[in-house]
């Protein structure tokens, strides 16, 4: 089973997931349509990507009311689903990593992995390697990546 | 109409703000951002007099994106802000990355219009449903770090985008830009000067409508194909490895780097050695960065001087921030011959802090520097300026950093002179130490300064002499004889010719189109980078097919070079309006009668063959080569009668 993972050091802050992800799910391109966000640390100088980590015991699941979260047991993801979703955001205090975001309209963004090719990985800038002392991979990668779980 | 936003008008001096959206019409002619702005600016002195100061309320400080800025095309958004010049008193504009633009143009947002002189300090604030101008005067006298951090500090939103001035632009620097979030400077010709002026200190957007998009299936494949591009180009791994400091090795490969005021065009090896990316990379550098939002190329870096690096390093350690380009690396590296990667990355940030054109200080410096070593300057000079007797020396740290004040903050006789375009600097000069100076001066049409070396390339050399915004590397384009692209030459030109470096064949036909190229990535509202610096890696159709996904115009790459084009006739126009003329094509004396010294190149100078290249260049552009002025037949057959008749009754066209 694969999820979204982030390589540390390596998001040069393009949003160019948020932008992809929105023209994706929502047809107009919008970071505060994405379900995927990039944070910008001024004191670092740097941008972190936040993402849903689909995760085994999943916290929004257990403390949504109307059951609209859930985890598919063979594929891992944990999706929405907006039929159901009150729009209460009991889901977005309860995500450990802030992952989940809430539209300007107030509905919830929640990231289903593309259905196994998400396009923040896609578009993920691709760095060349040894770009920077502080790189995770020499080799060069990009900061977000689809791998194995745990891996 | 899908892709695109509205155009906002701000009178600053009434307070009324005026909405209305970009017709279908105006997006077919001017495509966008520099086009778009260029019209309006053209529009806006039909009603005012061209001939005002520019620093008068009845200047016209313009913004905008283009249509492919701020999505997920891949290519960066670049904001344009077009003006008349403080600086050279004819057509100005200058570009910049940053968030300020994209946060704008997801607010609905295009092109903001602004005139009038507000009567205290302001800042206009954009967002999604309303449009404010707001008291800045707790902002007024800060620098721009701390401009952004104080607005951040509750006041807008943390994602908000910033664009602001400094002191420079305040205390009215003709060359003083406006800096945008996080630190990416709208350099050249004084837009901050011109914000100064209005009592603007900042425009602050934040948007959460996004650019609605005609076909969003089209405009997925269209940017998949545009990434791809990215990836396939062998030369994009060494642009997003070391951004434009890659240009430090190569020219000084190719005798490009222009050293000490361009007495030479050859930095000494050991000097190179600690300016390059490699030192840098090993030193300082912390990650890659995007300077603008949607760019995947990411070619801008963070850094921090920790103390250790160098002799200076150690009284200028402090916080992560942003790196050095090519340009200031050439101005106070190679320009002054500091060659010390700290200290070269703390006057970068000073510069941008006190919101002045380190372009324009950087090439200021190194003339005064020569002029003390010719002993035209001397201590009597220092010391009336400054109190005490101070060196101007090359390589003196010190004295860069004061002076760099000086000027921010007008502190002495010194700062106002330096305060004004190097020409002007070297009139003063002339005047207070009664020895000619003007033989040393490096500049190019309206006395802009640079710092690169120009005469073995003549593209370039072409380029610095017509640009319409005076002096300056972005309005051309000098891939193609400074990397030997004959393959670029004979897409362009049907021969190699302009590709064969050091040489002046096809040079002036390849700057006109060169022009008309840059000119359509500009009205995209995308970065150079990439598109026009390999036109065969990034073709145009790539980008017909983006746009015409995004706003359902169906457009051939032909239509997009004319509307570049026009956009190149519209700034000609407006220059010819104030009486700018063939002579005023011109290079220092420098560039026209010193030969070139190094290996390669050697023995040129622009006076042997810069005639003959302007002939080619007014001809490509099918302009008259006697007199520079536009033509009927080319304005008309760009489908701009309205401008060619404005001309005509000022006598102002051939």
């Amino acid at each position: 089973m694969k999820t979204l993972s982030v390589v540390p050091n390596l998001c040069i802050g393009c949003h160019e997931c948020e932008l992809m992800c929105s023209l994706k799910y929502s047809g107009v391109f919008n970071p505060a349509l994405a379900r995927v966000r990039v944070e910008y640390d001024p004191k670092e100088n740097c941008y972190n990507p936040v993402i849903c980590m689909h995760c085994d015991e999943p916290a929004c699941a257990e403390v949504c009311p109307a059951d609209a979260l859930a985890r598919d047991e063979a594929t891992g993801v944990v999706t929405l689903d907006p039929e159901k979703c009150t729009l209460c955001l009991a889901c977005v205090d309860a995500c450990p990593y802030n992952a989940i975001n809430v539209a300007p309209d107030g509905t919830i963004l929640k990231c289903d992995l593309c259905g196994g090719n998400p396009t923040c990985v896609r578009f993920c800038s691709k760095r060349p390697e040894m770009s920077s002392p502080l790189m995770a991979n020499p080799e060069g990668a990009t900061a977000l990546v689809f791998v194995e779980r745990g891996a | 109409m899908n892709g695109y936003g509205d155009i906002v008008r701000i009178d600053l001096s009434s307070g009324s703000v005026k909405r209305e959206p970009i017709t279908a019409g105006v997006a077919k002619r001017f495509l966008g951002g520099m086009g778009i702005n260029d019209w309006l600016l053209w529009n806006h002195f039909l009603s005012v007099d061209p001939h005002i100061d520019p620093l008068s309320e009845h200047n016209v400080l313009i913004a905008g994106l283009g249509p492919l800025g701020a999505t997920g095309f891949g290519l960066g958004s670049k904001m344009k802000f077009t003006f008349k010049s403080p600086a050279t008193g004819f057509f100005g504009d200058s570009t910049s990355g940053g968030n300020f633009a994209s946060q704008m143009r997801w607010a609905g947002v295009d092109h903001l219009v602004i005139t009038g002189k507000a009567k205290k300090p302001v800042y206009i604030y954009i967002t999604d449903s309303n449009i404010e101008i707001r008291d800045a005067q707790h902002l007024w006298g800060l620098g721009t770090h701390e401009t952004v951090k104080k607005l951040r500090s509750g006041e807008v939103p943390s994602r908000a985008g910033i664009a602001c001035i400094g002191p420079a632009g305040e205390n009215g620097v003709r060359y003083a830009c406006i800096v945008v979030t996080e630190e990416r400077a709208a350099g050249r010709t004084g837009s901050g000067c011109i914000a100064g002026s209005k009592n603007l200190k900042a425009i602050v957007a934040h948007g959460t409508k996004g650019v609605s998009v005609h076909d969003p299936a089209a405009a997925f494949a269209a940017a998949e194909r545009i990434f791809e591009a990215i990836d396939s180009d062998p030369l994009v791994s060494v642009f997003k490895k070391n951004g434009t400091l890659n240009m430090v090795d190569f020219y000084d490969a190719i005798g490009g780097n222009a050293y000490r005021n361009n007495q030479f065009s050859k930095v000494p090896d050991e000097k190179i050695a600690v300016m390059s990316p490699n030192w840098y990379t090993a030193n300082m550098k912390l990650r890659d960065l995007a300077c603008s939002p949607g760019c995947t190329f990411g070619c801008d870096s963070s850094c921090q001087i920790k103390g250790g690096e160098t002799t200076l390093a150690r009284r200028l350690s402090g916080p992560i921030g942003g790196s050095p380009e090519y340009f200031t690396i050439a101005t106070f590296g190679m320009g002054c011959d500091i060659p010390d990667f700290p200290a070269i990355t703390h006057l970068h940030r000073t510069c941008n802090d006190y919101g002045m054109d380190l372009g324009e200080i950087g090439g200021i410096i190194p003339f005064l520097m020569e002029l003390w070593e010719r002993g035209i300057l001397k201590e009597e000079h220092t010391r009336a300026w400054f109190g005490e007797p101070l060196s101007l020396e090359w390589g003196n740290f010190d004295a860069v950093e004061r002076i760099v004040r000086a000027v921010a903050f007008q502190e002495n006789e010194l700062g106002k002179i330096c305060s004004q375009n190097i020409e002007r600097v070297a009139e003063a000069l002339e005047k207070i130490t009664d020895l000619p100076t003007t033989q040393y001066l490096v500049c190019g049409k309206g006395g802009n300064s640079f710092h690169e070396e120009i005469r073995s390339f003549p593209i370039w050399a072409v380029n610095f002499a017509v640009a319409s915004r005076g002096c300056d590397h972005l309005k051309g384009l000098n891939i193609i004889d400074k990397g030997f692209r004959q393959d670029i030459s004979t897409e362009w030109l049907g021969k190699p010719d302009a590709g064969v470096g050091y040489t002046p064949d096809l040079k002036g036909a390849a700057s006109a189109l060169a022009e008309n190229y840059v000119a359509m990535i500009n009205c995209l509202g995308i970065c150079i980078f990439r598109p026009a610096t390999d036109p065969l890696c990034m073709p145009p159709r790539l980008l017909a097919g983006a746009y015409t996904a995004l706003t359902g115009i169906p457009v051939t790459v032909e239509q997009l070079l004319r509307a570049g084009e026009r956009a190149c006739n519209l700034e000609k126009a407006f220059n010819s309006r104030l009486g700018l003329r063939r002579k005023d094509d011109r290079l220092s004396a420098r560039w026209m009668n010193e030969p070139v010294t190094f290996e390669y190149g050697q023995g040129m100078k622009a006076g042997d063959y810069l005639a003959g290249l302007l002939d080619e260049y007014y001809e490509r552009h099918g302009w008259d080569k006697h007199t520079a002025l536009p033509t009927r037949k080319t304005l008309e057959s760009l489908d701009l009668k309205d401008v060619a008749d404005v001309l005509e009754k000022e006598k102002a066209i051939a």
